[in-house]
């Protein structure tokens, strides 16, 4: 029995995980700040000029981020640094212009320290994590909401508020357009020197709501005609996820 | 060798913890630490769970307003304990899922908490801390059952409300029809299916209920905190205690929030709605089908949905393939003490 503990031991400490202990690590922030046309975004609070008159309110804007890396001079796959499998970046609670400025904020644990040339994403919800379910995460994990069972995948982006049409100052029409499907996934590179040591362990991201909805004046989401999609207009949720990867950005 | 690694197959199986039985697609059960899962425990919770020692006058247990076959509600609009409360009593099915904040606002995070506050409360069992674990201690049954879990000490507050969580953890409901449809063992009606399709938006060509952003699957509940438009301007402006859960985060944009119900078992609880102004489901969808009224903060996902009869028939027809109240028989034959 002695030995067999003793064996059982040995497998145990040369199966352990032997990371070097000489790398210096950080606990790394990553920042994303919200707009909409320059505007700090803040939920329920703020009334936004849309277009065409039309003004609008938010409740909610949240969007995923998957296999989040940080890039290096090599980016051999074996050299990028993981930051995290998925994040949700959840505007729901960003309330105030103090909430605003502050930012939706994740930290990542035990980053090493170094000199990164970007950051990689995947926007929305990777494939392979899409096709899990809320069963898979004990709460809290991003991934333990926003999810359609009747269609087997996540929400990638949700965007929910109010409009008020003809400026009567009511907000009376509801809006709520939520996107998502392995189609939509999209691996993003953002390529800017990035220093991450003790004295500055921080990524700031930006991104403006009104890019999502409003391309020029004749590619924008009219209110007066559409209020709401579940991902089932494919133009929509085309012009949803190609605008937020196109404007979510390093800065 | 084959003999070693049977007998490491053996001692693996017999010393893992025994898990209770729930769908795999519902959410992990998390135990927490220090009272993790413990059948001594969830035996002792129920025995306590409608016994009505744990109340000043010894008539009221947490079962008499948790009653099993309405789904561990009580029909009423609100709760009655000792005196009126101002709110409806909730299902207790897959209440060990709800990690986000349990009662109407979310104002406690874990069953164990939770279970300190109704023997106490005044309106509710009335029954002082002090006294309950009188009451217990004394008891020569409770003393004994006790002992056995905890080891021959003082039963303090903090052990009788983890064996209540305990029990409260173990009443998952994950037997209806709809999970029987769900695994493949049983097919909707042609009534039910067409509900289903509109509860959950699946079908362009039907009319979307917009039920299932917040009802969400298999919970049939998403845990968060809405305001559903049920309160009139009228009603607002008279009403100065009630506000939800701004009650608890004390922030504005919260008011006339509450948690999202489950649907699970919702042909048994009625009536509907955190304060039961809703008599019947066909209120609810009225109420629904109309949009609700306007507030600053009413979720958008409440908006006009222009339903016809037979689309609202054959929702009340989905949602009647929820009820799953099997699960308590078989929770209920298992060894009690």
């Amino acid at each position: 029995m002695k030995n067999i503990i003793s064996v059982l031991l040995l497998i145990g400490l040369f199966t352990c995980n032997n990371e070097s202990p000489s790398v210096p690590v950080v606990d790394l922030k990553l920042i994303v700040r919200g707009t909409f046309n320059g505007i700090p975004l803040q939920m329920y609070n703020k009334e936004y000029e849309y277009t065409d008159g039309v003004k609008i309110r938010f409740q909610l804007f949240n969007f995923y981020l998957s296999d989040l890396y940080l890039l290096n001079e090599s980016s051999s796959p074996q050299n990028k640094i993981r930051l995290s499998e998925v994040v949700l970046v959840d505007f729901r609670d960003i309330q105030s212009l103090t909430d605003s400025e502050k930012g939706v904020e994740m930290v990542f644990k035990n980053i090493p320290i170094g000199n990164y040339t970007g950051l990689e994403a995947g926007v929305g919800v990777a494939p392979r994590l899409n096709a899990t379910g809320p069963a898979s995460y004990p709460p809290p994990h991003p991934l333990d909401d926003n999810y359609w069972s009747w269609a087997a995948g996540y929400v990638f982006s949700k965007i929910e508020g109010n409009a008020d049409l003809d400026r009567t100052g009511k907000f009376l029409t509801k809006l709520t357009f939520h996107a998502g499907g392995d189609a939509f996934y999209k691996v993003k590179s953002w390529r800017k020197p990035l220093i991450v040591n003790k004295e500055s362990a921080e990524i700031n991201m930006t991104i403006d709501l009104k890019d999502l909805i409003w391309k020029d004046q004749k590619n924008f989401l009219d209110f007066k005609k559409i209020t709401s999609d579940h991902s089932v207009n494919k133009e929509v949720v085309t012009f949803l996820m190609t605008n937020l990867q196109e404007g979510l950005q390093l800065r | 060798m084959y003999h070693w690694f049977l007998l490491l197959i053996f001692v693996i199986c017999f010393s893992c913890k025994r898990e209770l039985v729930k769908p795999e697609y519902f959410p992990p059960l998390s135990w927490p630490e220090g009272n993790e899962f413990s059948n001594e425990k969830v035996l002792a919770g129920k025995r306590l769970f409608f016994d009505p020692v744990l109340s000043i006058n010894r008539k009221i247990s947490c079962g008499s307003c948790h009653i099993p076959d309405l789904a561990f509600t009580d029909g009423k609009a609100v709760a009655k304990g000792l005196k009126s409360l101002s709110r409806s009593t909730p299902s207790l099915f897959n209440i060990g899922f709800h990690a986000k904040g349990l009662f109407w606002d979310g104002n406690t995070l874990s069953l164990e908490k939770q279970a300190l506050i109704p023997v106490s409360s005044p309106l509710e069992m009335g029954l002082p801390w002090v006294e309950a674990e009188k009451r217990i201690n004394k008891s020569s049954f409770y003393s004994r059952v006790f002992k056995k879990i905890y080891g021959d000490i003082y039963i303090d507050s903090m052990m009788i409300a983890e064996v209540l969580a305990q029990f409260q953890r173990t009443l998952i409901a994950g037997n209806s029809k709809y999970d029987l449809v769900r695994s493949g063992k049983m097919s909707f009606t042609p009534n039910e299916k067409r509900g289903w399709a509109i509860f959950f938006d699946a079908d362009p060509m039907l009319p979307s209920a917009e039920c299932s952003h917040c009802h969400v699957d298999p919970l049939f509940t998403d845990l968060s905190f809405q305001n559903n438009g049920i309160h009139s301007e009228a009603e607002i402006s008279g009403m100065t205690k009630e506000k939800g859960r701004e009650l608890v985060t004390k922030n504005r944009n919260d008011r006339f929030k509450f948690k999202v119900p489950t649907l699970r078992n919702i042909v048994k609880t009625a009536p509907y709605m955190h304060d039961g102004r809703f008599k019947s489901l066909d209120e609810v969808l009225n109420h629904y089908n109309n949009g609700g009224n306007d507030g600053f903060n009413v979720s958008p996902n409440v908006r006009k949905l222009n339903l016809t009869e037979k689309d609202k028939q054959d929702l009340i027809a989905f949602l009647h393939t929820l009820t799953d109240l099997y699960s308590w028989e078989k929770i209920n034959s298992e060894k009690t003490y």
